[in-house]
């Protein structure tokens, strides 16, 4: 969850496009590292292996952007298997995920290259997919 | 079941019509031109004769070759073929004689009568073969290791035995009237012998391994091959509907697998996103099933209660699959793939499964896999409220494990043949720094490759682990409708218990009544060496069975007029003083049937007189016929001579 929290510190700081892409691929890789810690839930079974290959496919769109640095600027901190439930796991995941998709879709509109663009969009379109699948946590 | 038509709507058709030939007296009631209905019975012959070249070649090519049961099939089929075969090819030696051909089944398809019978025959048979022509563009067929299954071709026979059973009367009765050509009568009596051998093979098969409910049901059940169309749950869908359409969409995806095998190496949809959505998708399935088999063993009581543990052990099987298709989706997380952006038919399908699946585990009928309100698994008395809802949901389930061992095979082929093919990538930023690459992707590295491909073959281990738990469930409550692959490696032939024959059935039977004129031979079976001979039913007796008389003083009656007309025959008989001129008993299928039965009964002692083709005045006028340039000009003797003892 502190992972989750610092990768959403990263991706609010990010101010140009490679930090940016760099955080927000961290964000995916973030996100299905904990839905895959937290899949075995039985409630939550369905939404998150679904979210994890979502999760998964948004990375590797990001991995295509050419501005992505080739190197991960720093190494990931914080921890995946603090004692939280499947549905804390999901709110964290989902507003991560929005964050996501609010920043790639803004960074899609600017970006000159046809290719990025659409690699970007793609992205983002695979985190509105997370929040869509795990946006229900709230529900009673 | 797949909205298809099946084998068994054309076999029943085709028994419907010929049930209607014998309820009209003797088949002849309609002033149908003698051409036709020779030529009628010649398109019924040559599609039993087809039927009877399948079957021995799929026994023949059967490997239990120590089985009894086997071989008492295996015999019937190859005398049946060779009677049949008999009748056909000595059919064709007429027209090359004289040059006449015979005349030909009109085009189009009758609306009633034998001819309509062959071509529904024929439809049957071609409906069959619709799973066996393979090409290597095209996916084998679903089915296609039913049609070629021993059971199927027991069934078959035992059809095939049924209706040479119901036309032999018809082609023998017709040899005897009044326009038809020497010819064509010599070969009619030849086909209604040849017919009534059939018809005998089959039923001393049929007695001594009488064939299981669920084997016959099988064959009805065959659908023509194609795709049921894609469909997604109502939410006011109730469980049998459920059921049915978990099934379609389980053969689609099957179809849609097979399919993407062999596009590995060219396919743009061959992505990462269709390979994860895949594997996510079977883990939610065989999830959803474990939560269905767990509600079924949970119930303590009727009609679940009998086999709770075995559906407590397919459980378990179902959470063994459903863990290996996790390990296979988090294979998916480190690889990539050259194409992306698109799903292929197999993620599509497979998420339609999981829905489908997930509409019958879960309560809720706008159940998804989407995170919402606490979702609350079935009650197993809305799952299985009796035993034939359970039947229903248990053949539901066979297909789900099925399907999910076929998917896993596939897969792991789509992605070894991709991985062979430099399709499988990752992110250059995934690797180690002292890989060095340039690109912002690299191949695969074996180090990822290699336990993909083996969490593959966990994959497909722990599916076909939870197909045989649910297998075990199927065989102790009889579900008769599994799918495809399980039906034809879970039943063999020959295991029918004397309490449970095929004929004791309350169930509609997909081959309609075809059956059940099949079986009413083979309770007439050959006079054999080996086992205590039965009587066959006689001419009265027959018709009332076939008008379904249950009556047991009508049918007694019956029997009792069929055995006074046998005494009266012997007596005539031991009395009669052969004559030159006395005529074949057995020459046409209404006498012959009586001389066989007279046989019988008789215990082999059947007077000189009756015995068949003692007739030395017979055989030489035959031999006249046939040997005779112009036998147009003894025609009119022998049109007035066999109408005299014709049956």
């Amino acid at each position: 969850m502190d992972r989750l929290t610092s990768a959403q510190h990263r991706l609010a700081a990010a101010i140009d496009l490679p930090g940016l892409l760099d955080a927000a691929y961290d964000a995916f890789e973030d996100m299905l590292g904990i839905l895959r810690h937290q899949q075995d839930d039985e409630s939550a079974f369905p939404a998150f292996v679904m979210a994890a290959a979502a999760a998964a496919n948004g990375r590797d769109w990001i991995a295509g952007v050419e501005g992505l640095p080739s190197v991960a600027s720093r190494d990931r901190d914080g921890d995946l298997s603090a004692d939280t439930t499947a549905a804390d796991v999901a709110k964290a995941v989902a507003a991560l995920s929005r964050e996501v998709a609010a920043r790639l879709t803004a960074v899609a509109a600017s970006t000159r290259s046809a290719g990025d663009r659409q690699y970007c969009e793609r992205a983002a379109a695979e985190a509105v997919a997370i929040t869509t699948l795990l946006g229900g946590a709230n529900s009673p | 079941m797949t909205g298809r038509p099946t084998f068994g709507e054309f076999a029943a058709t085709a028994t419907r019509h010929l049930r209607d030939l014998q309820l009209r007296g003797t088949g002849l009631g309609d002033p149908q031109s003698a051409a036709d209905a020779v030529a009628e019975v010649r398109a019924a012959v040559h599609a039993l004769t087809c039927y009877a070249n399948d079957v021995c070649a799929t026994l023949n090519s059967a490997d239990a070759t120590d089985e009894q049961s086997l071989r008492s099939w295996r015999r019937a089929a190859v005398t049946a073929q060779q009677a049949l075969a008999a009748a056909e090819a000595s059919w064709a030696e007429p027209a090359a004689l004289d040059g006449t051909a015979t005349s030909q089944l009109p085009v189009g398809l009758p609306a009633s009568g034998l001819g309509a019978a062959a071509r529904y025959m024929t439809l049957g048979r071609d409906l069959l073969h619709t799973h066996l022509t393979f090409r290597p563009s095209r996916e084998q067929s679903d089915w296609a290791s039913v049609v070629t299954s021993v059971p199927v071709a027991c069934a078959l026979l035992e059809l095939v035995g049924g209706w040479a059973r119901q036309v032999a009367p018809y082609a023998g009765h017709f040899s005897t009237v009044g326009g038809v050509a020497p010819a064509d009568r010599q070969m009619l009596n030849t086909a209604c012998r040849g017919l009534w051998i059939a018809t005998w093979a089959v039923g001393t098969a049929q007695e001594r391994h009488p064939l299981r409910n669920d084997e016959l049901h099988m064959l009805g059940t065959v659908p023509v091959a194609g795709q049921p169309p894609a469909s997604q749950p109502s939410p006011r869908a109730i469980v049998p509907e459920l059921c049915d359409g978990l099934i379609k969409t389980a053969e689609r995806l099957r179809a849609a697998s097979r399919r993407a095998v062999l596009e590995a190496t060219w396919s743009q949809a061959l992505t990462r996103e269709s390979f994860r959505q895949t594997a996510g998708c079977c883990a939610i399935t065989a999830s959803n099933l474990r939560i269905m088999l767990q509600s079924l063993a949970a119930h303590h009581g009727h009609p679940c209660a009998p086999v709770s543990s075995s559906l407590a052990e397919a459980a378990e099987a179902a959470d063994r699959a459903r863990a290996a298709w996790l390990h296979v989706a988090e294979g998916w997380d480190s690889i990539s793939t050259d194409t992306r952006g698109s799903l292929n038919p197999v993620a599509t399908e497979a998420t339609a499964l999981a829905l489908w699946t997930g509409r019958l585990a879960y309560a809720s009928p706008s159940w998804t896999p989407a995170l919402g309100p606490q979702h609350t698994a079935r009650p197993s008395a809305e799952l299985a409220g009796d035993h034939n809802h359970l039947r229903h949901v248990v053949d539901a389930t066979h297909h789900v494990g099925h399907t999910l061992a076929v998917v896993a095979d596939s897969e792991r082929d789509q992605a070894r043949t991709a991985s062979m093919h430099g399709r499988l990538i990752v992110p250059t930023r995934s690797l180690p720094e002292s890989f060095n690459i340039p690109y912002r992707f690299a191949p695969a590295p074996g180090i990822r490759t290699t336990p993909l491909l083996a969490s593959y073959d966990q994959a497909l281990q722990a599916s076909e682990g939870a197909v045989g738990a649910l297998r075990q469930i199927a065989t102790e409550i009889r579900a008769v409708n599994m799918s495809p692959a399980v039906n034809s490696t879970a039943v063999r032939v020959g295991t029918a218990s004397a309490a449970e024959p095929a004929r004791v059935t309350s169930e509609p039977h997909p081959l309609g009544s075809a059956q059940a004129s099949g079986l009413h031979a083979a309770s007439a079976p050959a006079p054999s060496a080996q086992a205590p001979q039965q009587v066959p039913a006689g001419p009265v007796e027959r018709i009332l069975l076939d008008l379904d008389v249950t009556s047991r003083a009508d049918l007694e009656q019956a029997a009792c007029l069929d055995a006074a007309a046998d005494r009266l025959i012997l007596r005539a008989a031991n009395t009669a003083r052969p004559s030159e001129r006395s005529l074949d008993p057995a020459r046409s299928a209404g006498t012959a049937e009586l001389i066989t039965r007279l046989l019988v009964a008789s215990g082999d002692t059947l007077p000189s007189a009756l015995q068949p083709g003692a007739s030395g005045a017979v055989s030489a006028r035959r031999r006249d016929l046939t040997e005779q340039p112009h036998r147009t000009s003894i025609r009119p003797r022998a049109r007035q001579a066999e109408p005299e003892a014709g049956g």
